[in-house]
């Protein structure tokens, strides 16, 4: 039970990290991020392959967040100045692409075989055992992740990212370069993610492309809008509501032993587009320009 | 000696010219399949004013409802698919309807997350219903036709003319009826539309109706060529926005353009790079275009 307990644990935080950087992208500065289980994705599998190399873990953690960092800038530069259905459709396009490439590149990736045997940091430590030592580790990442993150929400540069949020028009008349202050933003909210990846990585020890579905990024955004976006603090909430809701539908065959294992997948996959749906509707923060009245191309004969 | 080498090359180019119409023919195809979810994504695009991510799950529900009726009914397959199409449109108007034009948000962003949240239902609903498995249609195989270097089988040929004809009616619907003009105006304005006393709330109706309708067809003729399973839709998602971003989204008429060159440059790609990345190819073609045309090819930029 305790082992369950700690496991549960891990999970909740290494979520929470995807959801903080999530918090940095969407609900301070307004960045519609749909493809943020990429940044995830590279921490993950750049962290596995260099401590595989015989890299050492800290060094290899650090890597992997350089690369996602550098591919959110990438990706940022090229489709930041769109409006934000581009954006979202943009990064939702990149991850799956991104999946693709670890899918096919079979010479560095294995593709779907995955890459197994990652080996877990603080092993062995006296008197404690592995899988409570690793929690420790995970913990202390988010402890840095969150006081970073809320420093960051309540500096003079948290406030400029929520100006660019509510009035990118106005911030841009103020002088504020605001490509650049999107760009700082989702760099930073992707090097949590890498982070994430890297800890995920460690963790299970094992890594394939599966893995690392658009689903990711859907659960983090449920987890965002659940704590409310735009709070660090809520981010943390709404991880673990989300965790334990998610964990806890695996005890749905115990009370439904008539439904078989992948109709019971398909109706918590349900339940999730649901709470999507429901939690969307009724949770007023999630601001967002309203419908605009003219459109960004008119049909035209 | 010299004679034969020649021979030979002429060979080569034969083999190239050959492999080149078969690949624009199967280009076509791809487009064809292409263009009838991106003209609808584009209309609701520009009427409904947002990204919905669940239009090419339409697809899906199309080839899921003919299913049922021509194999677990036993229907002929031609009468089945029209039932399919009437049942997709019973199930998929209410649902676009509800989840979209009912619910109290109006913010382009809740919108986006909500039709994630569909996608996710629709999809799983499918998979509980019918399961996880590739499926087919009960038709007969058919032997292709072969002219020359091209080769189709009469699924084929169906497919080509359906779409053709389809985007056909869809032009001639939105520049020659009173429902056509009163969607262009919408598109353009719908404050100014309703003032001037046009009923917005049925063509709304209308247009959601004509969307699911060209989506269901899509799926259909996607089954029949292809086969069927619940992430059919899902899988098209990145193939289907870029072909109407690059076409302008909201713009028809650049959604079967799009659709025609994603499709093209797709098969033709694999001349030189690996068909696994074909996909790759259409979506960075798209990001690429984006970059010095922000509003698509077609557009007055």
């Amino acid at each position: 039970m305790t082992e369950y307990l700690v496991a549960l644990a891990t999970i909740i935080g290494i979520q929470a990290l995807l959801t903080l950087g999530l918090t940095l992208h969407y609900g301070i500065t307004g960045l519609v991020n749909f493809g943020h289980v990429a940044f995830y994705a590279l921490g993950a599998y750049t962290s596995a392959l260099l401590t595989l190399a015989g890299v050492h873990f800290g060094v290899a953690m650090a890597a992997g967040v350089v690369l996602a960092v550098a591919a959110s800038l990438l990706v940022g530069t090229a489709t930041l100045r769109l409006g934000e259905d581009y954006f979202a459709i943009l990064t939702l396009g990149f991850s799956e692409l991104l999946r693709l490439l670890l899918l096919n590149a079979r010479e560095l990736t294995r593709g779907p075989l995955g890459i197994p045997g990652i080996p877990r940091p603080w092993r062995n430590l006296p008197g404690v055992p592995d899988h409570v030592a690793y929690l420790a580790l995970v913990l202390i990442a988010v402890l840095i992740a969150f006081v970073l993150s809320e420093t960051l929400a309540r500096s003079p540069l948290g406030r400029t990212l929520r100006a660019v949020r509510d009035d990118d028009q106005a911030a841009m008349a103020l002088g504020k370069n605001v490509l650049r202050f999107r760009l700082t933003a989702l760099g930073w909210g992707a090097g949590l993610a890498a982070i994430a990846g890297s800890l995920w990585a460690h963790y299970v020890t094992y890594v394939v492309p599966d893995q690392f579905t658009p689903e990711i990024t859907f659960y983090t955004w449920m987890a965002m809008i659940i704590g409310g976006p735009g709070s660090m603090r809520g981010a943390l909430w709404g991880t673990a509501i989300l965790v334990v809701v998610l964990e806890g539908t695996r005890f749905a065959k115990d009370v439904m032993p008539m439904i078989d294992a992948p109709r019971l997948a398909a109706l918590r996959q349900i339940a999730i587009g649901l709470g999507l749906i429901v939690m969307t509707v009724y949770v007023r923060k999630l601001g967002g320009r309203t419908r605009p009245r003219v459109a960004p191309a008119s049909v035209s004969t | 000696m010299g004679a034969r080498s020649r021979h030979q090359v002429r060979r080569a180019e034969d083999d190239l010219i050959g492999e080149l119409v078969h690949l624009t023919v199967t280009g076509l195809l791809v487009a064809s399949l292409l263009a009838l979810g991106a003209v609808g994504l584009s209309l609701t695009f520009g009427i409904a004013r947002f990204a919905n991510v669940a239009h090419p799950d339409f697809m899906m529900l199309g080839a899921y409802t003919t299913f049922a009726f021509n194999v677990l009914a036993g229907v002929p397959f031609g009468w089945a698919a029209l039932l399919g199409v009437a049942a997709a449109l019973l199930v998929g108007v209410p649902v676009a309807r509800l989840a979209y034009d009912k619910l109290p948000v109006t913010g382009t962003v809740q919108l986006l997350i909500i039709s994630i949240g569909v996608s996710f239902i629709l999809r799983h609903v499918v998979l509980f219903i019918f399961g996880g498995s590739l499926l087919q249609f009960a038709v007969p195989l058919q032997r292709p036709y072969v002219w020359g270097p091209v080769r189709l089988t009469v699924y084929q040929i169906i497919t080509l003319v359906v779409a053709a004809v389809l985007v056909l009616a869809v032009h001639l619907l939105l520049s020659r009826t009173k429902l056509g003009r009163i969607l262009r105006a919408i598109a353009d304005n719908p404050v100014l539309c309703e003032i001037a006393g046009a009923d917005v709330a049925r063509a709304q109706l209308a247009m959601w109706a004509i969307a699911i309708f060209l989506a269901a067809t899509g799926g259909i003729l996607f089954g029949l060529n292809l086969v069927i399973q619940p992430n059919m839709g899902w899988d098209l998602v990145i193939p289907i926005f870029s072909a109407a971003i690059l076409g302008g989204i909201g713009n028809p008429y650049g959604a079967m353009a799009g659709a025609l060159v994603i499709g093209l440059a797709g098969e033709w790609s694999t001349l030189i790079i690996p068909s696994a990345y074909k996909e790759a190819i259409a979506f960075s073609a798209m990001a690429l275009c984006l970059m010095f045309r922000p509003r698509g090819l077609w557009s007055a930029a």
